[in-house]
């Protein structure tokens, strides 16, 4: 196409846009016959949108094998027509100028381009020599809750069952593992009993660390709705910072750093003394157990961990939870005791549904999976929780991290069904991809951390990323970066754009983006979705599943994927879900999937499964028990005994300040597609760190003025910027990571949840210092 | 060279001397709906500035009432001042001082 072609038909592409959007903006409206001409020549097709884990429907339109148009999708039950900022522009994502479009291998310290069938003979060369050098669990591959469920699936049957080792990991344990962990302790099996339905039947939203009205913006226009139409409900934000979420809220409760622990004890110990415990739900269907406490913090190289249950009654509870009287805790948090008695009220009401959402707040946390276990705590004593409108809810950031890292299981103890450490789940495992069950190994190896802390020791030799950017988003980051450059460390980095991570790669691979491929997402209320592919891929680029394919079948694993380019997406569907037949998790049909927007599992006999555990609507519970936490042994939720402790480092003389980071409305993560989208990148072009207005005035910074961070691990120079869209309490920053010129994981530490594995980027201990004009 | 595409909602009873405002502005095509004022309105312009500079002068248009940004392609040539490329030049520095220079493919 000559230059003056192109620019007329980008022109006409943007013309079809804009007639697009205001057609849907205001029903009715015309343009005339050219135009309408160019409308009709748009061909609209459903997608889940390539952001957050929300998963709105989206119509992509089409026009001359180019996405033009996005509108959201009328008939998604999860946004109904509505789309956010970025999904409206989510297409422009595939059209950035940097786009990697040919294979490249580092050549003399440069990446060069090379034809793709040299780059995937040389990833499976490299492979298969690390294994044979320095053994099978020197070679992992890291992937993220962006693989489509076919990628993960894939992935996970080349490591786990064709090479036989389980360094399979996901960026998801960055964002959700103390979700899946504190689903697993308190109830025996991950992902929300509820679906957002619940929005629409709740009476109180409590909001516990969560910015929804950035992070997750069509879900809380959609509270926001349920609000509107009925005066009374009641929305509650606790957080550590005011954020535009607090603005809406009918009450912001900021509580210090840490001490949400501390909190959420408070609202059970209130809720028990004022009499206010559903004693009839806790005496049929909930535990009590007691587990280790005076926990680590994941800091200790080769960190292991497990936790153990013993037995507890109310009474043991009840004595527990002396040490959290609202009084006590008022101190401890910064909440006044009657705020906490009037939490307490609001989830005692019986005439009040309560639905809790949280996300990284909760799960990004030293202590997360207990964070997870006191808000169940909270809903099981007062017996809301799995009906319409009483759920606990964790929501996540990744448009597959449930579908693809959870449900498939992409993560080092997983398997699609159970785990490794089950003889059960391996010979299952084994059975269906038709492999000896002993080559699947018993011992999971490396979480994220320490899956990057042994590429640095260089037990790890060989690492295969796919869809992520970890040399953004890891903490204490610049370890983990001069690990991957260390000699002899192989590094192949499957992406769509260049970033820090392909930076460090060896071998990039180019990968086919979104519609430019067929795929398959869950998003977080278990509902799975499916796209077609819409559009060819530029360049050389290649879906992720298919390299992967590629790669097995050079290193002789071929057997493993005896299919064809044109059907291997269905074929690895159906595959799949022989993993979850049963009435607890039956999936819905590839042909079901395409033709419908979406369908929540478990799906049995044509019905989607919206209440977990409530027989009433879950097929998998027993009808006599009524409810049936039926994950567990004793078919009963655990409510667990969990103490406040410290958080891994706090402010001090040297590092007065807490850190907390994490991410902005206009910027998806570590923003390597949404800095591509003119309109988001222009809305929010640089990092930032916002500082109390009281605190500025002592430090005699101005809003712009620029500050330097300084943390144990580094310092970072950067825009301070006061009174802005966040306000941090006083003694408190907040800087976003989308800004790879701004690294702000240079400064974070790498501590974790000791049973979640999962890092905690909203607390460590930093310093402030004015710099000059 | 900065293409974008707008919605404009003109100010009431403006609709023609918005559209006929913006029909003088280099680099502005107008396309009028047949049953509402509503306006589409693409943008082309050879530079990021020159973008800047026509987009500030049409929101200082009386007759606008509103403004929405549908699409935007910045060509290569002219994209913003790399946004990432502080990081990759570090990163650069950073290889050339510690990575290995023997052995395939280093």
């Amino acid at each position: 196409m000559s230059v003056i072609d192109r620019r007329d038909f980008v022109r006409r592409a943007a013309l079809a846009s804009a007639a697009a959007s205001a057609a849907a903006l205001v029903p009715g409206t015309s343009f005339g016959a050219g135009l309408l001409s160019a409308q009709q020549n748009i061909q609209w097709r459903k997608a889940p949108c390539r952001f957050c884990g929300v998963g709105c429907g989206l119509l992509i339109g089409t026009s001359e094998g180019r996405a033009v148009a996005v509108r959201g999708d009328p008939d998604s039950p999860v946004n109904r027509g509505l789309a956010c900022v970025k999904g409206y522009h989510s297409v422009q994502a595939l059209y950035g100028g940097d786009r990697i479009l040919r294979a490249k291998i580092r050549r003399n310290g440069q990446l060069v381009d090379v034809p793709l069938s040299e780059a995937l003979d040389l990833v499976a060369q490299r492979l298969s020599a690390t294994i044979e050098e320095t053994g099978k669990d020197s070679v992992g591959i890291y992937g993220s809750g962006q693989w489509t469920i076919p990628d993960g699936y894939a992935a996970l049957k080349l490591f786990k069952g064709g090479i036989g080792t389980n360094n399979v990991e996901a960026n998801a344990r960055l964002c959700m593992a103390s979700a899946v962990t504190g689903f697993l302790s308190s109830f025996g099996l991950d992902e929300p009993m509820g679906c957002y339905e619940d929005i629409d039947h709740a009476d109180v939203f409590v909001l516990w660390g969560n910015n929804m009205a950035e992070m997750h913006p069509v879900l809380f226009s959609r509270m926001l709705e349920r609000k509107r139409q009925n005066p009374d409900v009641r929305i509650i934000d606790l957080a550590t910072r005011t954020t535009r979420t607090s603005y809406a809220a009918d009450r912001s409760i900021l509580f210090q750093p840490q001490t949400d622990l501390a909190l959420a004890n408070a609202i059970c110990q209130e809720i028990i003394r004022a009499g206010r415990m559903n004693e009839a739900f806790v005496h049929d269907h909930v535990s009590f157990k007691s587990g280790k406490t005076g926990l680590a913090y994941g800091l200790e190289e080769r960190f292991s961990f497990a936790d153990e249950a013993h037995d507890a009654d109310l009474a043991e509870y009840e004595a527990f939870l002396e040490d959290y009287t609202p009084d006590v805790v008022a101190e401890l948090t910064g909440v006044p005791a009657d705020e906490i008695r009037y939490l307490a009220s609001l989830y005692g009401d019986p005439a009040k549904n309560v639905v809790s959402f949280w996300c990284m707040g909760v799960n990004q946390h030293v202590r997360g999976t207990w964070m997870n276990n006191l808000i169940y705590n909270i809903h099981l004593l007062v017996g809301k929780i799995s009906k319409p409108g009483n759920s606990p809810f964790s929501l996540t950031g990744q448009p597959s991290a449930c579908g693809t890292v959870r449900e498939v299981g992409t993560l080092t103890h997983k398997l699609p069904k159970g785990t490794v450490t089950s003889e059960e789940a391996r010979a299952t495992a084994a059975e269906i991809w038709g492999v000896p069950a002993e080559r699947i190994p018993d011992r999971p190896t490396y979480d994220t951390v320490q899956m990057f802390r042994a590429l640095d020791r260089g037990d790890i030799r060989f690492m295969w990323i796919q869809v992520t950017n970890p040399m953004v988003s890891l903490p204490k980051l610049a370890r983990y970066r001069e690990g991957a450059l260390k000699d002899d460390r192989f590094i192949v980095v499957s992406d769509v754009y260049p970033t820090p991570t392909t930076d460090v790669a060896d071998v990039v691979l180019p990968s086919a983006m979104w519609i430019e491929r067929e795929g398959l997402f869950g998003n977080s209320e278990r509902r799975t979705q499916h796209w077609e592919q819409m559009l060819e891929p530029p360049g050389d680029c290649m879906s992720d599943t298919w390299q992967i394919i590629e790669v097995a079948r050079r290193m002789g694993h071929g057997d493993l994927f005896p299919w064809d380019e044109a059907s291997h997406i269905e074929e690895i569907w159906k595959e799949y879900i022989q993993f979850h037949d049963s009435p607890a998790h039956r999936m819905a049909s590839y042909e079901e999937l395409k033709a419908r927007p979406g369908v929540i599992w478990p799906f049995v006999d044509g019905h989607e499964t919206q209440w977990r555990f409530n027989a009433q609507y879950d097929p998998a519970a027993d009808a006599e028990l009524g409810f049936d936490f039926y994950g567990k042994p004793d078919h009963r939720a655990w409510i667990w005994l969990r103490p406040y402790e410290e958080a891994a480092e706090s402010p001090d003389d040297e590092f007065p300040f807490w850190l907390c980071t994490g991410r902005v409305l206009e910027h998806w993560h570590t923003g390597s597609m949404t800095r591509r989208i003119p309109v988001l990148h222009r809305a929010m072009p640089r990092a930032y760190v916002e500082i109390n207005s009281e605190d500025a005035r002592e430090l005699g910074v101005l809003n712009r003025d620029r500050v330097r961070l300084v943390t144990r691990r580094g310092s970072l120079e950067i825009e301070a910027r006061v009174d802005y869209r966040g306000q941090p309490a006083r003694g408190q920053v907040f800087v976003p990571f989308f800004d790879e010129g701004l690294l702000i994981n240079d400064l974070t530490l790498d501590a974790f949840c000791p049973i979640s594995r999962e890092p905690d980027y909203k607390k460590c201990a930093v310093r402030v210092e004015k710099l000059g004009a | 060279m900065p293409v974008c595409s707008y919605i404009i909602l003109p100010r009431e009873g403006a609709a023609e001397s918005l559209r006929a405002s913006l029909e003088t502005l280099d680099g502005c095509e107008v396309v009028p709906s047949t049953n509402s004022d509503i306006l589409l309105l693409v943008t082309d312009t050879p530079s990021l500035e020159a973008d800047t500079r026509l987009r500030q002068t049409i929101e200082d248009l009386e007759d606008l009432q509103l403004m929405v940004l549908s699409f935007g392609e910045i060509d290569p040539d002219t994209q913003d001042p790399d946004p990432l490329s502080h990081s990759r030049r570090r990163l650069r520095v950073l290889d050339a001082d510690t990575r290995s220079q023997s052995g395939a493919p280093r």
